[in-house]
């Protein structure tokens, strides 16, 4: 039954601090990917040992993602149980004081004891193992601390290298994500087996995310959105927010979009202050987003409309993404695109 | 299955995204291609390219994968060679009719003839290319059912090793795969106690009780157990051989002008004799009325299941109740067993002859001769001095401690049963670790082969002469001899085996019908149904009829009870024997109750089992397994709210189930008219059967008869599966990608002569992976593991839930 | 679809497997001989037994954690022992999932369950890791007559691939010898009998002398002749036969120790014939004579399979017709779910019974019990998902005074099933570093 079945759309591992309404609406961006089968949601790591904030990325989770049972299952929530604890923003906290007319809460938080939440390392190697080779992604939009961990443990380097086909990292306004973990953030640079990319903060300033589409597109399907509750609770609306993690996402889920442009290849390396230093070379694993003012458009609304989308029961089975390519590609003919692309089903009998 | 999951294609389209990115990406390993051989890409242009991409991939594209296949990779003619098994998999689909389905637009047929002859061209080619590979056989552990067997033709002993040993694992559906077969600590230390038990019973040497022991089983105790109104069972351990007085007590009496019955003895299934009983009242006068009845026979050691039975006893069926049954003024009955013994046996033992070939007393020499020739027959090829001088020491130790002459040969009888030269079947090369080098296994090695092949024993003297005599590559010789081995009775072992293994007929001993649903499932009709497709088989094989007769013979083997179980009359008496069937309700193994209960739930039939059942086992199409997460049909309603076809017909609802279940349950429904026990039915609880059908190919039925009919237009692909499980039987190995070659070719000639059964066994046997082997290099694969130095490991440290918890 | 590669994935796994076996042991025995045994002298047994099919989870878990309060149903049968055991929460075997190799949970979970190796999915080419029952067994094995134990209850199936392209050997057996060698468990009560102590014919010391002198004699002999044979053979072949000689030798371990103790055991029960057709009857016979050989300290490793994974036996004992397996792929018909409670208690409360018999037995001032380790559990949490984790799991007795029982501990999600065989490993004197996918040592067991 698998056969010719090619490769599956790429997994997921989004590692972020939580601590940005941007955070949110990338663990939005990424539901909407895996909605239209650009990408499938492998697991979710917070780097911060809060658990009222991992009680609110799970509430979104599970509001996208749909109860756990009937053969699909909802993964834990990563989370480091050292390290500081930080602030959580009360726009994660409101949410579940909300109450419908009828008295009932809107949202249930469910994460109350570290027991409902998994050791960041076991969750990644686990999920690791369920994904074909260099077929995942990485999308870090906080401090490497959980991923510099995985990287020393045992064996896990390997499963990356096997498996991970890059990572991209959001640095976050004024790289507060490489300075929140200097020591993680050098391990991530040097010791990374595949190829990094990353969003500098320039990028997330130059592509605010609309606030106006809160009212319009996310109100539209439902609501009750807790992504959209959160955007009101986050500051007074209306607003927009750069989109730090959100360019990162994007880019890792549609390398081939074209909606950024990319540095030549190169070294970065990370200071001891936490300056982080990009050094061009042909071998280089790493290289920069650049934004291009000619996708603006084109990128906020996508922003827009993967954010905003509806759940979407996740398909039993994966669709070939890849192998649509590969047909394409290979037969380089007409018929075979258009059936990868524009048939919209099998004919009727 | 497992060919697809190597499949090459996913790997290239795993890169390809990644090249067009650019070279940004040093590219992983995994790009390396296999080498193949090139395919005639203009041909597939002409003839695969445009059907497939027209017709197929309407259905079977990236976005609309439906039964999970996209074909569009498939849209390049490279995959003909490198992902076979999904174009063999495409060609059987299209060959079969089964796709395009209905409402598809069909290409006129001559196009879809010509896609399948290039495919099919292509294949032989590649086939041709490959040089011609005997393939490698494993040394093979003697199994369970062989090391009974061979113990039995080489003392005469009747050792239960399949209630001694532990369960051999099969693969492949065999339990004779080389590769399985381990050996672990607990066997090892059953082999020691088996070949000391085995030795001490062949040269008599446990002396019998002074007195006879008595042990008795009867209904009061409940150490009798009732089976039914005249028939009862006990298992009882019998601690030595020799003869025993069988005892039976007949409480009760019957009328005046009974008749008297036959009564049968069973020992472990097997009938071990019949005697008449009188059933007239006694003309003494008991309180209670009571008879009975006793005979001498030779029993083995061991843990036995006696039975014991009135046969064909009609004067029971006239009784309304066990009240009544068990009324002494009403019936008589089996009331009690008793076991008296044992009695030195008054022949002498059969063992003791065969390895006593010369009166130890006369000397050395005849002491040296027995120990030689046990070796040459235990390690079934010729021996030298030298190990026949290692197992006299065995002698010589015996009488240093004090012993005689026949122990001591008792003790190098031990030794030899537990050598690898006995318990193993290694064949020996000329370069162990070339696998370029293949050559002819020795005659002898080969007359082991076949005899194990045939007899799952060892071979007989008149076979391993011709082998030692250098015979046996003689073609004329080599038929002459599978001829006499085919219809030696010893080739029952094939049936037991073989056809056991194939047809799943073993698992009769492990399924259990719900009793309340199915009273009519005892004992007997499990034995009775285990034997008419046993003696089936055999005739197909000694009567050399064509492998047709297995899908739709109009003959079979009966004894009165299955007759009339299958309600066909005429059939009297306890014995079996071939009956011509007038109507179509029976016919072929598809019809046989053992069939029909080993392919269904413990309280009902189920479509997909015997579907599936057919698909594996019958055709060699196997269904491949659910997607991981579909939960296995749920049948368990039916009867109650809505009947089993409803039922799954909405579960082929969804295309995902269809892929698979629209075959199997159509198929499995040819055969609703047989319950989960193989009876003949035209309702099943409140809903009539109906088993019309149509296969995905468009061909259709009305009746369990019309399927076969249209299984019997399969005849290539029924031939081609037959062979392969037979070819993996004698081989003891599975089958590879090299012997495709060889299959076809058996086949081929099969078609040629009309599937005559013996053909395919002669072919088998003169096939060049049953005469030869070759060397096999040295990967880390087959050789032991080396554990990987893990120097400095690192734990992280584990979470203590409840601290954390209070943070 | 798995693409064989510079470092295949399973390598990777079996790497993190066998790493147990790669260690120093000897360093790592000192402190081994102190914990296996505790203040007392007891030795500390360990058995496993194994339920197939998962369970219905809402009769398993209960909604409070720690101490415990009411027992959820399945485990009623437990009651009179609510101290002596702990239920464990969320361990979780990431190998029994199907990764990328699909169909056939049954088949991985109970080829993984002591093993913590993802199983090679063939019918033919089996690949599992050494299971850590039997690292223990090297270690500390050769101080008892028997290193381990195999039983079963149900015969090996005979024909027929066993899940979706596994191998039958995967749910035929739960303990492995070696990547490639499963050990088959006994099933005949008469036969573990005659194992334990010995066929009941009465041997004088010399009798006994000559035979074991013999038996020595022909292993001797085969060996010699193995090494003979081996010369002309291909690598598999003398696989096959390092099996044979890696078997021997351990027979003649068996034959020194016994010839070292000439105590018989006395079993004080009768000789059973054969495998009696009641499955309570049958565990009964069986659990009774683990219970004599711990006692007796012949051996501390048991590993005890119920039935198979996957397995379809009806219980009509208590009035369930259909077959295990089928019924628990209910999709949450209530009438079904019934049945499968009924079974995962029926089973439960066969357990108890050997429990009370473990708990009954004294030793020093303690019980037998309170020195063991009696993990009773199933390789998939809800059986008509097949979900691999949460999987039920509790231990029962002491395992030397270290175990804090009577209550839930809930671990965090996706805790390996292995850390906890790495904390029984130390408390059984074996300091393994790593074991299968484990990721670090399960602590919180001796913390009230």
């Amino acid at each position: 039954m698998q056969f010719g079945r090619g490769k599956p759309s790429a997994g997921v591992f989004y590692d972020s601090a939580f601590t940005t309404i941007d955070d949110i609406l990338t663990e939005a961006l990424i539901y909407g990917l895996q909605g239209k089968n650009d990408c499938r949601v492998a697991v979710i790591t917070c780097s911060r040992p809060d658990l009222a904030t991992i009680g609110y990325v799970e509430m979104v989770e599970r509001y996208y993602h749909g109860p756990a049972g009937n053969f699909s299952q909802l993964p834990a929530i990563g989370m480091p149980t050292s390290g500081a604890k930080g602030e959580t923003p009360k726009a994660f906290v409101i949410p579940f004081t909300l109450k419908k007319l009828d008295g009932t809460p809107v949202y249930k938080n469910e994460v109350s004891s570290v027991i409902e939440t998994g050791d960041p390392n076991t969750l990644i190697r686990n999920y690791l193992e369920a994904q074909n080779d260099q077929n995942a992604f990485f999308v870090v939009a906080g401090p490497a601390t959980n991923i510099a961990s995985a990287l020393e443990f045992r064996g896990m380097k390997d499963l990356i290298a096997a498996k991970i086909k890059y990572l991209v990292m959001a640095t976050g306004p004024g790289e507060v994500n490489i300075k929140g973990d200097v020591a993680a953030a050098k391990k991530l640079f040097a010791g990374w087996p595949t190829p990094i990319f990353v969003s500098g903060p320039e990028i997330g300033d130059a592509l605010p995310f609309p606030g106006a589409s809160i009212e319009k597109e996310f109100a539209a399907p439902n609501t009750d959105h807790p992504v959209a509750d959160a955007y009101r609770l986050w500051k007074p609306m209306p607003y927009d927010t750069p989109s730090y993690s959100m360019s990162a996402a994007l880019y890792a889920a549609r390398p081939k979009e074209g909606y950024f442009k990319l540095s030549d290849p190169g070294t970065i390396t990370v200071g001891d202050n936490g300056k982080t230093s990009f050094a061009p070379s042909a071998q280089g694993k790493h290289q920069l987003l650049i934004a291009d003012p000619a996708q603006k458009e084109k990128i906020i609304a996508a922003y827009v409309e993967l954010a905003s989308a509806k759940p979407a029961v996740r398909q039993r089975f994966r669709p070939d993404a890849a192998a649509a390519a590969d047909g394409q590609k290979k037969a380089g003919d007409p018929a075979a695109a258009a059936a990868g692309e524009k048939r919209p089903g099998p004919p009727k009998p | 299955m497992l060919v697809y999951k190597t499949s090459s294609r996913p790997v290239f389209s795993a890169i390809l995204p990644l090249l067009t990115v650019g070279a940004l990406w040093a590219a992983p390993a995994t790009t390396a291609k296999p080498k193949t051989p090139s395919v005639d890409a203009a041909g597939f242009d002409a003839n695969v390219k445009p059907i497939l991409r027209n017709t197929c991939s309407g259905c079977h594209n990236a976005t609309v994968t439906s039964g999970g296949v996209n074909l569009l990779p498939y849209l390049d003619p490279v995959t003909v060679s490198e992902d076979r098994a999904a174009w063999e998999k495409i060609v059987q689909k299209i060959q079969s009719g089964e796709m395009p389905p209905k409402g598809i637009p069909r290409p006129p047929q001559e196009k879809m003839t010509a896609l399948v002859t290039f495919v099919q061209g292509e294949f032989e080619k590649a086939d041709a290319a490959v040089k011609p590979d005997p393939g490698r056989v494993t040394a093979r552990r003697l199994n369970r059912n062989e090391y009974r067997n061979t113990i039995h033709d080489l003392l005469a002993v009747d050792f239960r090793a399949d209630k001694t040993f532990p369960t051999d694992d099969s693969g492949y559906g065999f339990d004779n795969i080389s590769d399985i077969l381990a050996i672990s600590p607990v066997l090892m230390e059953k082999y020691l106690s088996a070949a000391e038990t085995i030795a001490s019973r062949a040269m008599g040497a446990d002396p019998l009780p002074k007195k006879p022991i008595e042990a008795s089983a009867d209904l009061k105790t409940k150490t009798l157990r009732r089976l039914d109104f005249s028939t009862v069972e006990a298992t009882q351990r019998v601690d030595f051989d020799g003869d025993y007085t069988v005892r039976f007590g007949f409480p009760g009496e019957r009328t005046a002008d009974a008749k008297p019955v036959k009564m049968g003895f069973w020992m472990d299934g097997q009938l071990l004799k019949t005697i008449e009983v009188e059933m007239k009242p006694s003309k003494l006068v008991y309180f209670n009325p009571f008879s009975d009845a006793e005979f001498k026979v030779y029993l083995p050691e061991g843990d036995h299941l006696f039975r014991a039975g009135f046969i064909d006893d009609d004067f029971v069926k006239t009784l309304k109740d066990a009240k009544e049954a068990y009324s002494d003024k009403k019936n008589k009955y089996i009331g009690s067993i008793t076991f008296v013994g044992p009695f030195a046996s008054t022949v002498e033992k059969a063992s003791r002859k065969k390895i006593l070939i010369c009166d130890p007393k006369t000397g050395q020499a005849c002491v040296q001769k027995i120990v030689a020739n046990l070796a040459h027959h235990a390690y079934r090829r010729p021996v030298t001095p030298a190990e026949v001088a290692g197992l006299m020491k065995f002698v010589a130790m015996a009488k240093a401690q004090g012993q005689s002459t026949e122990q001591g040969i008792q003790l190098a009888l031990e030794a030899m049963l537990v050598s690898p030269q006995f318990l193993f079947r290694t064949e020996r090369d000329a370069n162990p670790t070339d696998p370029e080098k293949s050559h002819r296994v020795s005659d002898v090695e080969l007359a082991s082969r076949l005899s194990y092949f045939l007899w799952s024993s060892m071979p007989d003297d008149e076979l391993l002469n011709v082998a030692e005599a250098g015979k046996l590559k003689d073609a004329t010789v080599l038929d002459a001899q599978v001829r006499r081995m085919m219809t030696d009775k010893k080739a029952a072992a094939f049936a037991d085996n073989f056809a056991g293994q194939w047809l799943e007929i073993r698992n009769l001993d492990s399924i259990k019908p719900d009793p309340v649903k199915f009273p009519a499932w005892t004992p007997e009709l499990k034995e009775a149904m285990r034997t008419e497709t046993n003696m089936f088989f055999q005739d197909v094989l000694t009567e050399n009829r064509p492998i047709s007769d297995f899908i739709n013979a109009k003959y079979t083997f009966l004894n009165e009870m299955l007759a009339k179980y299958y309600g066909i009359d005429g059939v009297k008496g306890p014995d079996f024997r071939r009956v011509d069937l007038t109507t179509d309700q029976r016919g072929g193994i598809l019809a046989q109750g053992s069939v029909l209960a080993v392919s269904s739930y413990p309280s009902r039939t189920s479509p997909t089992i015997r579907g599936k059942y057919i698909l594996n086992n019958i055709l060699g199409t196997p269904p491949p397994p659910p997607p991981p997460d579909v939960p296995a049909l749920d049948d368990s309603k039916v009867g109650a709210e809505v009947s089993l076809r409803k039922q799954l017909e909405a579960h082929r609802a969804n295309p995902v189930c269809a892929s698979c279940h629209s075959k199997m349950d159509v198929l499995g429904f040819g055969l609703e008219n047989y319950d989960a026990i193989g009876k003949w039915r035209t309702a099943d609880g409140k809903f009539p059967i109906d088993i019309s059908g149509s296969l995905p190919n468009g061909k259709s039925f009305q009746t369990a008869a019309g399927m076969r009919a249209i299984l019997m237009d399969s005849m290539p692909q029924i031939s081609h599966c037959l062979i392969e499980k037979v070819m993996t039987y004698a081989l003891g190995r599975g089958m590879q990608a090299y012997d495709n070659r060889t299959i076809e070719q058996i086949n081929k000639s099969m078609a040629a002569d009309g599937y005559h059964f013996q053909t395919m066994i002669f072919e088998v046997v003169h096939s060049l992976p049953f005469q030869s082997r070759r060397g096999e290099l040295v990967t880390s694969q087959n050789s032991p593991p080396a554990s990987p130095g893990d120097t400095k490991p690192k734990t992280q440290p584990a979470v203590k839930a409840k601290e954390i918890a209070q943070k | 679809m798995t693409i064989p590669k510079a470092l295949p994935r399973r390598t990777f796994l079996r790497g993190l497997g066998t790493a147990a076996i790669g260690l120093p042991f000897l360093d790592a025995m000192a402190p081994a001989l102190r914990a296996s045994t505790i203040p007392g002298g007891a030795p500390i047994r360990m058995a496993f037994f194994y339920v197939p099919n998962g369970m219905i989870m809402d009769a398993w878990t209960p909604s409070w954690e720690g101490k415990f309060q009411d027992l959820p149903r399945t485990l009623k049968a437990m009651e009179p022992f609510k101290d002596d055991f702990i239920q464990i929460g969320n361990l979780t075997h990431n190998t029994g999932r199907a990764l990328l190799d699909g169909a056939g949970d049954h088949g991985r979970c109970s080829g993984s369950y002591l093993t913590g190796i993802q199983v090679k999915k063939s019918l033919i080419e089996i690949k599992n890791g050494i299971s850590f029952d039997q690292i223990v067994a090297n270690q500390i094995g050769k101080k008892t007559r028997f290193p381990s134990l195999e039983l079963g209850m149900e015969d090996a199936r005979q024909a027929g691939d066993c899940d979706s392209g596994y191998s039958c050997a995967y749910t035929n057996n739960l303990a492995w010898r070696s990547e490639t060698q499963p050990l088959p468990p006994t099933l005949d009560p008469r036969a573990l009998f005659e194992r334990l102590f010995g066929t009941g014919v009465p041997m004088t010391p010399a009798e006994k002398a000559r035979q074991s002198k013999y038996r020595r004699s022909i292993l001797d002999f085969v060996t010699d002749d193995t090494h003979k044979l081996e010369t002309t053979l291909g690598p598999t072949d003398r696989r096959k036969l390092d099996e044979y000689l890696s078997s021997i030798r351990e027979v003649e371990r068996q034959l020194e120790h016994a010839e070292k103790d000439n105590s018989q055991v006395d079993p004080h029960m009768e000789k059973p014939y054969g495998i009696p057709a009641d499955f309570a009857e049958h565990f009964k016979l069986m659990s009774d004579m683990v219970a004599i050989a711990f006692q007796a300290d012949q051996t501390r490793i048991v590993t005890f399979l119920m039935t198979h994974e996957g397995g379809s036996r009806p219980y009509r004992e208590i009035g369930i017709p259909d077959g295990h397996h089928p019924l628990t792929h209910h999709r949450n018909q209530p009438e079904l779910m019934e049945k499968v409670r009924k079974i995962n208690e029926y089973h439960v409360k066969q357990f108890a019974g050997f429990v009370e018999k473990m708990k009954a037995t004294k030793e020093g001032d303690r019980t037998l019990l309170d020195n063991s380790m009696l993990v009773y559990g199933a390789g998939l949490a809800d059986g008509n998902q097949h979900l691999h984790e949460d999987l039920p799991t509790i231990i029962v007795g002491k395992g030397g005074n270290y175990i804090k029982s009577g209550r839930r501990l809930v671990t965090r999600r996706e805790t390996p099933m292995c850390n906890l065989y790495l904390t029984m490993m130390d408390r059984m004197g074996v300091n393994v570093e790593h074991f299968g996918d484990s990721t670090g040592r399960l602590e919180g067991l001796d913390l009230a």
